[in-house]
């Protein structure tokens, strides 16, 4: 069974009855899973509902129709709430909005603390989660002179000393110049790979989607399209909806519109090769 | 503004620092109560050994602490001109006679208690600021307060607020300069006109803020949210606050200067009388 | 119109004991016509600097005549910010009149201007930044969605009729088509409006720095590492060094010169590559 699954998921920011038959729901009929340790990229334009389909999956809001499933759990079930969220963590676009304390170790320890931990055992859950994002120098200052990458590294390790199994990446990199974006990719990555983390990333940035197992795209609420890489080479239909495919895929389809006959690339070192044959 | 959130802590890891925020915060409020029984020299000499001796183990240079007494010369100042000129309390003894004015023995000695009762009350919370952060501060308070959420006030929540409150002061305060700059570059006028004019005119800088600080308060609920906040109630800490070896020691030096100054003052120890010792009053 | 900058310094808190030094001796000349990118590491004295040409940050040391108004003694601020432009970063939250219409003359009105005068500008405003006036004129700010807000927001400056216009940042936090659109717009309001001669822009994204400006002042720790054109800058490796990312066409046609696929490697637009590929003719 997949970590995380939505069934037919639909929901409306208005929670009027009358209204919501007016607005557009946010998110409409939405399906896919996530299985354990598989990067998914969510991506689509701003107002798409891909920041709707992070607060669905952690329970932070409730669907109007269908079922989110976590680990097996509804996050209809408000018994189990706290579990869901403990079990996939979000970060958010803002690293200025989400955190809480004045002192970098206190902030990483505001979750351990609302899971009513022993002091001993969220110490050790800081200094590791403080460490795992490379900030331990850091832990008894302030947040206010760090750079955005460095404040977004931090609430990484905010969410981490939850321990979560799934980390979602909610536009966490939007604000950020690019080689602070590279940064929280770099660690991210690395998390998948050596704590056996699953990722979801929410972004609009294509380049960050290129390193996903998945990749849902998101448009008006629906699911636009759904797979593996294969789904970048679409050119024209990302254009539609106001994305972009990564370089190379681009200027291999104007090059096949001024007569080349290229087979489908997308890096820049594949379409390199097949120039070469 | 910007530095608030910090107070104006001056770290240096002395053992003062290290005292848990519940003994100073303790000794500073029985220090303000006891300020009030002094009325006599001797009284503010023993008080200023006391003091001295924290400011020695706390490390902190001196010119520090005297500079965060600036703000009070006025006041100081303000008060001994006003018993200088208008005293009514006892003209027996004449000390100086000057032109018009005349100055008494015991108006002197009025001036100068007023002078160091001023002085003492400023210095000894200045001392918990220097050697306590805000968040431990607030901490300490919430453990003294606890018996309080016996009758339902809400001492965590309170303790919550206060330390989101006091994250958010920078945040702010940045976000408000931006936005004097975006509409100062739109040619705002915030300095000239009366006083309704110039309130009209914070309205361009108001609003803004208004929306961003709610924009900012549900991202942020948001994230405690996903951050598994439930209450504020069922929440264990990291730092439990400790008492250390020293922090008893503090405790009953205090108390034995406490009981000194309460003894020069009520005189209640049967074997020795202080009215026999004429030059401590 | 032009902007002269000799030896600019800049300190923060300059009584303090560990000073922050924003700006460096940094001298610099923008001319009429220029579209000039602004970049350089997070903390490089970028903002500062910016700051400095509408007279928001006053001249510590060095020099600054805009448009012959010296900055670095008394001056004429509200001429100032009527000459020069600035559009901050995520501009849209520094609205906050009841509609759009009031919002975009609270600039206008500043300047002292008659009603008449006003209404025109307004209006020319809102629809030179691609928006209908009848349909939006009305609308409060914070219902619109966050392109057109900041729109609005640069129609609240484009208002003020300015020569020069500064913005930070212009495209920070939108998606792809959000960031082509807003680049778009500030390169047709350069090329349409008769007002607006000259832009100085903030970034971060090379790419659009490499397809939009025709000049880039690189700075680094509060130096000026250079004055360039895109061309030159993206030579070499002088902004790797600075902390910044080439743009992804550079990168592209880096790694297809490297297989000897084309010779110039410094190609700034998707167009650029595909000629340059074209004429090495393999497969036409």
């Amino acid at each position: 069974m997949s970590f995380i699954e939505l069934q037919d998921v639909t929901f409306f920011y208005e929670s009027d009855e009358e209204s919501a038959l007016k607005t557009r729901p946010a998110v409409d009929g939405v399906s896919f899973c996530v299985e354990k340790g598989e990067v998914v990229a969510i991506i689509g334009h701003n107002g798409s509902g891909k920041s709707t389909l992070a607060k669905l999956m952690n329970g932070l809001l409730e669907p109007d129709k269908g079922e989110v499933l976590v680990d097996g759990v509804s996050t209809k079930d408000k018994k189990r709430i706290f579990d869901i969220r403990s079990k996939v963590g979000i970060v958010f676009q803002n690293p200025d909005n989400q955190m809480v304390a004045t002192i970098i170790e206190d902030d990483v320890a505001f979750g351990p603390e609302n899971l009513g931990l022993d002091s001993k055992e969220i110490r050790s859950r800081v200094d590791w989660a403080l460490k795992s994002v490379g900030m331990s120098e850091h832990a008894k200052g302030t947040p206010f002179k760090l750079s955005g990458g460095q404040k977004q590294r931090i609430a990484i390790a905010g969410v981490l000393a939850l321990k979560p199994q799934v980390m979602i990446l909610d536009e966490s990199t939007a604000m950020l110049d690019p080689l602070s974006r590279n940064e929280i990719m770099e660690v991210a990555l690395r998390l998948v790979r050596e704590e056996n983390m699953t990722l979801i990333n929410i972004t609009h940035f294509v380049d960050e989607a290129m390193e996903a197992d998945k990749i849902i795209v998101m448009n008006d609420g629906k699911v636009f399209m759904q797979g593996g890489k294969e789904v970048l080479l679409q050119d024209e239909k990302l254009a539609s909806i106001g994305l972009e495919a990564p370089l190379a895929v681009r200027v291999k389809n104007m090059l096949n519109g001024v007569g080349y006959d290229l087979p489908e690339v997308l890096t820049d070192e594949e379409l390199a090769d097949c120039l070469c044959r | 503004m910007r530095e608030i959130s910090l107070g104006q802590y001056y770290p240096t890891g002395s053992l003062i620092h290290k005292l848990d925020p519940r003994t100073k915060l303790l000794i500073t409020i029985a220090y303000i109560v006891m300020i009030f029984f002094i009325d006599t020299f001797v009284g503010f000499g023993l008080v200023f050994i006391g003091l001295m001796a924290t400011v020695l183990i706390s490390k902190i240079p001196v010119t520090k602490i005297l500079k965060s007494l600036k703000a009070i010369i006025f006041l100081l100042v303000f008060t001994v001109l006003m018993t200088l000129l208008f005293y009514g309390g006892d003209k027996s003894e004449v000390v100086l006679s000057w032109w018009i004015f005349t100055f008494y023995k015991q108006q002197l000695i009025d001036c100068g208690l007023i002078a160091c009762r001023l002085f003492f009350m400023v210095l000894g919370p200045t001392m918990l600021t220097f050697t306590t952060t805000p968040v431990q501060l607030t901490d300490g308070m919430q453990s003294l307060l606890k018996p309080l959420a016996l009758i339902k006030v809400p001492v965590h929540l309170l303790a919550i607020i206060m330390s989101i409150t006091l994250r958010f002061i920078p945040s702010l305060s940045e976000e408000t300069d931006k936005i004097i700059n975006a509409q100062k570059s739109r040619c705002a006028d915030f300095e000239s006109g009366n006083i309704f004019k110039r309130a009209k005119a914070m309205i361009p800088i108001l609003i803004p803020l208004l929306t961003s600080s709610i924009r900012r308060a549900e991202e942020l609920a948001c994230a405690m949210d996903s951050r598994c906040f439930k209450d504020a109630k069922n929440r264990t800490r990291m730092n439990k606050l400790k008492f250390g070896w020293f922090d008893p020691v503090c405790l009953i030096l205090f108390c034995a200067l406490f009981f000194v100054v309460l003894w020069l003052k009520f005189n209640f120890l049967p074997f020795v009388d202080l009215t026999s010792l004429g030059w401590i009053v | 119109m032009s902007i002269e900058i000799q030896n600019l310094s800049y300190t923060y808190d300059p009584k303090a004991k560990f000073k922050k030094i924003a700006l460096k001796d940094v001298s610099l000349s923008v001319e009429d016509g220029d579209f000039l990118a602004i970049v350089g590491h997070t903390g490089s004295g970028k903002s500062t600097l910016v700051t400095h040409l509408n007279g928001l940050t006053k001249v510590q040391s060095g020099k600054i005549i805009v448009d012959g108004i010296d900055l670095t003694g008394k001056f004429d601020a509200k001429k100032l910010r009527s000459k020069v432009g600035m559009v901050f970063q995520y501009p849209e939250y520094q609205l906050f009149a009841e509609t759009v219409q009031l919002d975009v003359a609270f600039g206008p009105k500043n300047l002292g201007l008659d009603e008449e005068e006003i209404n025109v500008r307004v209006k020319d405003a809102i629809e030179a930044v691609g928006l209908d006036f009848e349909q939006i004129k009305d609308k409060s700010p914070f219902e619109l969605s966050g392109g057109q807000m900041r729109r609005v927001a640069i129609a609240g400056v484009i208002a003020m009729r300015p020569e020069i216009l500064v913005l930070d940042e212009p495209t920070a936090g939108l998606d792809p088509k959000g960031k082509r659109d807003i680049m778009e717009l500030v390169l047709s309001l350069k090329n349409t409006l008769k007002t607006v001669k000259t832009v100085i822009m903030i970034s971060h994204n090379m790419d659009e720095v490499a397809r939009y400006c025709n000049k880039v002042a690189l700075l680094k720790d509060g130096e000026l590492v250079g004055v360039y054109t895109p061309a030159q800058l993206f030579e070499d490796d002088t902004v790797e060094k600075c902390g910044l990312k080439l743009p992804t066409t550079v990168r592209l046609a880096r790694v297809l010169k490297a297989r000897g696929l084309i010779e110039n490697d410094c190609l700034l637009t998707e167009e650029e590559i595909v000629a340059e590929i074209a004429k090495g003719g393999r497969h036409a």
